[in-house]
């Protein structure tokens, strides 16, 4: 069980929840609501006031690596400055020592086998999103966090990570995901979290969701069922 | 570059050569001792140039360019002022310039803006030392004048030898901390690899600037080699820590020891400071390195 409890980090407040393991949850909400505060919290890179328990014990007692051994990120951007390959990039940013197999491992299972040796800096912003996805792969923490991962990616590879976020659900991990993509939150998150002014405005799941959009985005957004498949998108048109 | 390179051996093998050509009394124990001390002051250069650059996630970082050399600089001239030992003098002032930086960076947190002040620091702690030489008696400036500008002056081989030991204990020291220097080169990422600037970081600055004060209180400011040779072992392929401060350990003496070599003979038989040499060799080179990484 992974109990959250921020009394108050940066501008968020007051926000509780319990994820058991083998959840996703999707945390959404517009610019500047808190997501990426709450998710840099939990993560212990920011700090703040309240409490975060894994498995009953605090995760804010734990040492700063060892924690990064529990929960994991993957970043909103990233961009180098200096000109680090592939495997250096992820073997740097580790909190365990990686073997280059692993790393191989992780990075074929997203479809970029071979990539290692790559300049981090020169790959699409697709390949970097998807490269930072197979860090996280390979470091395997129990608890892993995802900010905007569906940013930046064309459709197939969007797919290949509603892929991975199955995988890791079904592998127990609780999975926490921020993102803007309402449809992406949608078809890939057990739970959701809305947030407004770094408040809790919205708990529940996916039915109630849909119905709970406007109080989150504050703009009338339309909901069409096709096919059993669910589009939502603001109405672009006067 | 491995032309470059090259140039560079050829340089020091005909520094060599030169030597051996003269006494060789006066080469044991005046060159050697010489080159020593450029050697391993090149080498902490480099290291430290690694170091900053990787902590401060600046490719434009050295404990030059972000007044640690000027504060090192700075307390040895007051400490010459007040003729005490100018080697505490140095320490104390990069210490203190030191803390001064990550007392700064605790309130902007963007490493912009900690070079920025570290820049500023630079000019500030220079205008220092020059206002020190206005009021020094005049008989001691022309000292004190070298001391700004980077001069090796003759050292018993002893001592050299010592220094050395330092610079080749300083890597030692250094090299295990690379895994730090690359995982806070990374950022936001870094961080998530378990390494804070907060606690790490810190470390290796002080650590750092303690190794270069103690040269800088030998030798004096010596700039650019700092920023250069860590770019030039990463063009020659070597990008993580573990293999570039090793890299730029010997780069930096070379580059060092070419410098001298070059403030020997340039306007022969007045031997240049090595600091001015260092300035006119580096800057180019820094201009040439920035322009090839940038096309890599």
């Amino acid at each position: 069980m992974l109990e959250v409890g921020v009394v108050k980090a940066g501008i968020v407040r007051d926000v509780e929840f319990t994820l058991s393991p083998g959840t996703v949850l999707g945390v959404a909400g517009k610019n500047g609501s808190g997501k990426t505060t709450l998710l840099k919290f939990i993560a212990g890179v920011f700090e703040g006031e309240g409490q975060i328990k894994w498995k009953g014990k605090d995760l804010r007692k734990l040492s700063f690596k060892e924690r990064m051994k529990v929960v994991n990120a993957v970043p909103q951007n990233f961009e180098p400055n200096l000109f680090y390959s592939v495997y250096e990039v992820v073997e740097s940013s580790s909190p365990i020592p990686l073997r280059r197999k692993e790393i191989d491992e992780a990075l074929e299972e997203i479809g970029l086998c071979g990539f290692g040796r790559r300049i981090f800096a020169k790959l699409s912003g697709g390949e970097k999103v998807r490269v930072l996805i197979a860090r996280l792969l390979a470091i395997n923490p129990e608890i892993v966090l995802f900010d905007e991962p569906s940013a930046f990616l064309d459709p197939d590879v969007a797919v290949v990570v509603a892929g991975i976020l199955r995988e890791l659900k079904n592998n127990g991990k609780v999975v926490i995901v921020a993102s803007h993509d309402m449809s992406f939150l949608l078809d890939n998150c057990d739970l959701f979290l809305g947030l407004k002014g770094g408040r809790e405005v919205f708990w529940g799941g996916r039915g109630d969701f849909l119905q709970a959009l406007q109080l989150i985005y504050d703009v009338p957004l339309k909901v069409a069922k096709v096919d059993e498949e669910v589009f939502i998108k603001p109405n672009y048109r006067r | 570059m491995l032309v470059f390179l090259l140039l560079l051996t050829a340089a020091v093998f005909y520094l060599f050569l030169c030597w051996k050509l003269s006494d060789g009394k006066i080469l044991v124990w005046l060159r050697l001792p010489e080159a020593l001390v450029a050697f391993s002051f090149g080498g902490i250069l480099g290291v430290t140039g690694v170091v900053y650059q990787g902590v401060l996630k600046n490719p434009l970082a050295s404990p030059y360019i972000l007044g640690v050399s000027a504060g090192a600089a700075f307390g040895a001239t007051v400490a010459a002022f007040f003729s005490f030992p100018v080697v505490f003098g140095s320490v104390l002032g990069s210490l203190a310039s030191v803390f001064l930086l990550v007392l700064f960076s605790a309130v902007y947190r963007t490493s912009t803006e900690i070079l920025l002040f570290g820049v500023g620091m630079n000019a500030f702690l220079s205008s220092l030392i020059l206002f020190l030489y206005a009021v020094m008696p005049s008989s001691t400036v022309q000292d004190a004048l070298f001391f700004t500008l980077g001069f090796i002056s003759p050292q018993p081989l002893k001592f050299s030898a010592l220094l050395f030991l330092l610079s080749l204990l300083a890597l030692f020291i250094l090299f295990p901390f690379g895994k730090w220097v690359d995982a806070l080169s990374l950022g936001e990422l870094g961080l998530l690899s378990g390494v804070r600037f907060e606690r790490e970081g810190i470390i290796l600055l002080v650590l750092s600037a303690l190794f270069v004060s103690l040269f800088v209180g030998v030798v004096g400011i010596v700039g650019f080699v700092g920023i250069v040779v860590p770019h030039i072992g990463r063009l020659l392929g070597f990008r993580v820590s573990n293999y570039l401060m090793p890299v730029s350990f010997l780069i930096g003496g070379v580059l060092l020891l070419f410098s001298q070599f070059l403030a020997r003979t340039l306007v022969y038989p007045t031997v240049l400071p090595v600091g001015a040499v260092t300035a006119i060799v580096g800057v180019p080179l820094f201009l040439y390195v920035l322009w090839r990484e940038g096309r890599a």
